[in-house]
């Protein structure tokens, strides 16, 4: 019986000696969320870059990590339950309407005090702005994008356009795609009003001069401009200048691969795939000017998780990745443009994404507010309601900012 | 001992089901029951809000309009589901030549994932006139549609690729229910001069009753929590034709992170499919 006894003890010594060892490992280990930003196709070489950052950053300071990769569909989902569950990863890629939003819901670390301030002072300063809420700074940014205008070129000229000037207004973004339905029958423009309004109306709103909060978070979306907007883009869907799909469509990059759409709107990623998947001659086009020159981009960060049990090392990941040599690596393989001064001539020798970069200047990273989730599908469906006919532009406009102000108490 | 046993064993039975019950069902429903009255944080102090959920729900016209289009939705996918699983059904049972063949055919569906059968079905409706049923219309003369980009069609072509992914469900059902039908009653129809159609009208469908039952009970249920076709083919749109009632409880507590309101509207959800679960037991009852 004695025998036993001694049995259990040493067993039960032997069970603390292994958790306690698996404990003290599991606190040298971080976890990292990145997402397939090489696209499906690369996931192999994607592997390989993350795992040599992991190898890099252990190399140096001791710390374990482990990179892993989640799909980007319903990411938001994957996020809730892990934070539900008061687990999920250290470290995380948002960009800045989620940022704002998961800010407020309180899932990210302060960075002040984490991150040594002068490592911040090489970052464009509208970049940096996107990442600071209230005076704490919740993410460090780690590449840009641009949307912009990408044209088939093969087909202008059957329409009869003139390629060596390419629209750079309103009125030419139109005349282009008439003339494009009238001479081709095919579709001037591409609109996907499933998707977010980023993508689709807040830039021609931008460009009229036209916003939806101002810099108080005053509701402004009921304006000449907006309205203006509207008409502007409805006028697309009544002259079936865009595919009869507009209303309920996120995506017809298909179409526009297979030649039937003369123009789309795409980040400076599209140009990647066009490389592969277009049989015709393509071009990235000028900015487009209404009142303003204005398009979508957006600043994509790496966060902290409010769960991390390791936020120090946690944010020393985050300034090891920015440094300008290993930022470099990543921006190079994903081709985003760069969001700190060190890398500006990242792209100088690709005429293609040199283009964008030039457009860069003019680019609105979204609303930034922690509603901006809320207020985009608010959006949505009226914006599919006034360009399919079923409201005005003057109601549609009055719509938004009736539902807006209510979702904000104003 | 065995005494001690046999007065154990029910609770040793029951208590893994019970545990299961009680993490799983019990527990998530009192804490949605809860969440409705809260402004609930995953992270942080959850704050306690009485009756607010409930009153936004009142005063959200999109919450209404998704319980309008649940409802016709519903209209619209409940009795082709049952006339075609049981037209399917009869067919197969029939005996003819090649009947297993169509049975497998219509079956496939079923098991074929959702996403696969969604991408057919945008093939076959694509509004572009390259659309399967916009070249057919254009063979005939007639003008191509809009389908699931139009307000007034959208609702019906998702309540169509519904039926299409379960009729061959409900004919499974109704081909066990057929079997089950005593061929002497058949017989005893022939011998008294019932033709076919009588056959159907006083011995098939009374004897089928139970199986309609379950089939109508078991497909109404499910067409409340359509989402997959309305997330995956239109997102709710055009204009919010299409969003229903899971589709806004998915918006509200997975995108803007409003779980006490997303909790507020599966109570709804609930509520109507306890009514309806409600009915189907007192038909039942009254069946028999």
């Amino acid at each position: 019986m004695r025998k036993t006894n001694k049995k259990l003890v040493l067993m039960g010594l032997v069970l603390a000696l292994i958790l306690g060892a698996t404990a003290f490992a599991a606190a040298r280990e971080l976890t990292i969320w990145v997402h397939p930003f090489l696209g499906p196709d690369r996931t192999d070489e994607e592997q390989v870059m993350w795992d040599n950052y992991a190898k890099g950053f252990t190399a140096e300071t001791g710390i374990k990590v482990d990179i892993q990769s989640i799909p980007w569909a319903n990411r938001e989902q994957r996020f809730l339950t892990a934070f539900s569950a008061g687990q999920g990863p250290d470290v995380f890629y948002l960009i800045p309407d989620h940022l704002a939003q998961f800010a407020d819901q309180k899932f990210l670390a302060d960075l002040n005090g984490l991150i040594s301030p002068s490592v911040l002072d090489d970052f464009y300063p509208d970049v940096i702005d996107a990442v600071y809420m209230g005076g704490a700074l919740y993410g460090i940014p780690i590449l840009q994008t641009v949307w912009g205008w990408y044209y088939n070129l093969d087909l202008l000229k059957q329409a009869g356009w003139n390629t060596n000037e390419l629209p750079t207004t309103w009125d030419e973004l139109l005349e282009m795609s008439a003339m494009v339905k009238k001479n081709t029958g095919l579709y001037g423009l591409s609109m996907t009003l499933a998707n977010y309004p980023n993508m689709t109306y807040f830039p021609h709103l931008w460009q009229a001069g036209g916003n939806v909060l101002d810099a108080k978070d005053n509701v402004v979306i009921n304006s000449p401009e907006a309205i203006e907007a509207l008409a502007f883009m409805r006028k697309f869907y009544e002259e079936g200048l865009v595919p009869r799909d507009s209303l309920i469509s996120d995506n017809q990059f298909g179409l526009f691969a297979q030649g039937m759409i003369g123009a789309t709107f795409g980040d400076n990623l599209t140009a990647t795939v066009l490389d592969d998947e277009a049989d015709f001659e393509w071009v990235i086009g000028p900015s487009i000017t209404h009142k303003t020159s204005a398009t979508y981009g957006t600043i994509g960060s790496f966060v902290v998780s409010t769960y991390s049990k390791y936020p120090g090392a946690a944010a020393q990941f985050v300034e090891y990745f920015i440094r300008p040599e290993n930022l470099e690596i990543f921006l190079k393989a994903t081709g985003y443009f760069a969001p700190r001064a060190a890398l500006a001539d990242l792209w100088a020798n690709d005429s293609d994404i040199s283009i964008m970069s030039e457009q860069a200047k003019n680019v609105v990273p979204g609303i930034i507010h922690p509603k901006s989730r809320d207020i985009s599908q608010l959006v949505m469906p009226i914006l599919q309601g006034v360009v399919g006919g079923e409201m005005t532009p003057e109601f549609g406009a009055q719509e938004m900012e009736r539902q807006i102000k209510e979702l904000m108490g104003q | 001992m065995r005494n001690r046993l046999d007065k154990w064993f029910p609770y040793l039975v029951v208590g893994p089901i019970f545990l299961h019950f009680t993490l799983f069902y019990l527990g998530p429903f009192l804490t949605n029951v809860i969440m409705s009255f809260m402004d609930w944080k995953v992270v942080g102090d959850s704050t306690f809000v009485g009756l607010a959920n409930w009153g936004r729900l009142f005063r959200d016209p999109i919450f209404w309009q998704s319980l309008k289009n649940t409802v016709v939705f519903s209209l619209y996918y409940v009795v082709p589901v049952i006339a075609l699983g049981l037209g399917l059904a009869m067919i197969v049972n029939s005996g003819l030549r090649g009947a297993p063949l169509f049975q497998a055919i219509y079956f496939l569906p079923v098991v074929t994932s959702f996403v696969v059968i969604a991408g057919i079905w945008v093939w076959i409706f694509s509004p572009e006139p390259f659309g399967l049923v916009n070249q057919i219309l254009a063979f005939f003369g007639l003008k191509p549609q809009m389908f699931l980009a139009s307000r007034q069609q959208a609702l019906g072509v998702l309540a169509g690729l519904s039926i299409f992914k379960v009729a061959g469900t409900a004919m499974v059902y109704y081909y066990g229910g057929l079997k089950d039908i005593p061929l002497e009653l058949y017989e005893a129809g022939k011998i008294d001069g019932a033709d076919g159609l009588k056959t159907f009208r006083y011995i098939t469908w009374p004897l089928l009753k139970p199986t309609t039952l379950f089939v109508l009970i078991f497909i109404t249920v499910g067409s409340f929590q359509v989402f997959d076709s309305i997330y995956l083919l239109t997102g709710g749109g055009p204009s919010n034709a299409t969003t229903t009632i899971v589709h806004q409880m998915y918006l509200h507590g997975f995108v803007f992170f409003n779980l006490g309101y997303a909790g507020t509207i599966s109570i709804v959800l609930m509520l109507i499919i306890l009514v309806l679960s409600m009915v189907q037991n007192v038909l039942v009852k009254y069946d028999y």
